[in-house]
């Protein structure tokens, strides 16, 4: 054993919680290192200096201080925890919320591009009953009505219709693929569209 | 007649400031040395010490009688809060700038006088060591030699693998026994 590793069993020899072969080992390197067994003096003078070591007095007039400083603090009112609402509630709030929103918009839309704006209307409601149905996603539905909705503000009525099936487009990414292949022969059901049909563009409008 | 801490307290709680001074009054001495022992500095060991019974006063309701005497739990509150001030980092702060005030241990009690001498020359050198050392070893070893708290305590207290706090208190104790030899040797040489 070296100087080194001896040093680093020292505390817990002094302490007597030292394996009893690591022990013997350092026993035999203290028998022989002069330095170590001065250290371990030492080190068990600094122990014995800690545990026995007085108090220091206060500052005067700290005891005054300290008492006052605490009764001019208002003790704090004891919260008790936030009600946890359940998930779905959160996402029926939000989806009651877009209804709201909706049928706000019906009252202060956009003078321009009435017809747009009407369907932009009945988007937002269909789109809240969506989401109450899809608490899930709720926060990407509503990142994506955002950009719907600020995109209509800004006066931009024409791309709404574009925003709108984007919006469609995502949803139908998320239908879940059915969990049993359907049996030979029979007609696969396309999967329903939640969301009632959305803005005709100009091309669709035209076929 | 003596009046205790648990004759103190309902008067406390009821906004007594007579008897919250004198609560407060009976336990600064030892709140104030843990938090200079904590910070090493006496302008923040007041402020500490300020803290920590603001935080004790707001919390005095939770103290119930089953969690055994007032004074230990006033000194775990004390600890806690510590603690959490020196993770804050301030302790850090104040480092960069050494306080020029170094205080004096307390008299020596009762004993033969040239022991007295060594004992204070000896408690003087380890408690200047003490205060030199890094936050990082000074607090576990404040908090086992001097709080008397158990290892686990520790690593609990500190958030730290135990094997760490082990190691640091080690080394801590080595690095003041270090300065003392090399005081003792400096003595000798000079002699």
């Amino acid at each position: 054993m070296d100087c080194q590793r001896a040093e680093e069993l020292l505390s817990d020899h002094l302490e007597g919680s030292l394996h009893p072969l690591l022990g013997a080992e350092l026993e035999a390197h203290l028998a022989g290192c002069g330095a170590c067994r001065e250290l371990r003096g030492a080190l068990a003078e600094v122990v014995e200096a800690l545990r026995s070591a007085p108090e220091f007095e206060a500052p005067v007039g700290l005891a005054e201080r300290a008492a006052r400083a605490a009764r001019t603090r208002p003790r704090p009112i004891e919260i008790r925890p936030a009600l946890v609402l359940p998930q779905w509630l959160n996402a029926a709030a939000a989806g009651f919320a877009l209804i709201a929103l909706g049928a706000a918009l019906a009252v202060i839309g956009p003078e321009r591009g009435t017809r747009a704006a009407q369907r932009l209307v009945g988007q937002t409601v269909t789109a809240g009953s969506s989401l109450m149905e899809r608490k899930d996603r709720l926060l990407e539905d509503v990142r994506v009505l955002g950009v719907v909705l600020s995109t209509a503000f800004e006066g931009r009525i024409e791309r709404v219709n574009e925003r709108v099936n984007d919006y469609k487009r995502l949803l139908e990414r998320r239908k879940p693929s059915p969990e049993v292949e359907p049996k030979q022969g029979s007609e696969a059901r396309p999967p329903a569209v939640r969301v009632a049909a959305g803005f005709r563009t100009g091309a669709t409008r035209a076929a | 007649m003596i009046t205790t801490d648990a004759d103190l307290l309902p008067s406390c709680r009821g906004g007594d400031e007579a008897a919250w001074a004198k609560l407060v009054e009976r336990h600064t001495r030892k709140v104030f040395g843990l938090a200079y022992r904590f910070t090493g500095r006496v302008d923040e060991a007041e402020d500490l010490t300020q803290e920590i019974f603001v935080k004790v006063y707001q919390t005095l309701d939770k103290y119930r009688e089953a969690d055994g005497p007032f004074g230990a739990w006033l000194m775990a509150v004390a600890r806690n809060h510590a603690i959490d001030h020196y993770r804050r980092g301030r302790q850090e702060r104040a480092r960069r700038a050494e306080d020029p005030l170094l205080l004096e241990l307390a008299p020596a009690r009762e004993e033969h006088p040239i022991a007295g001498l060594e004992r204070e020359e000896r408690a003087r050198l380890v408690h200047r060591g003490l205060r030199a050392l890094p936050p990082d070893l000074r607090l576990p070893l404040v908090l086992c030699d001097l709080q008397g708290l158990s290892y686990e305590e520790i690593a609990k207290s500190l958030q730290v693998p135990l094997g760490t706090v082990k190691s640091r208190i080690n080394r801590a104790r080595l690095e003041l026994a270090k300065r003392l030899l090399a005081r003792r040797h400096e003595l000798a040489g000079g002699a």
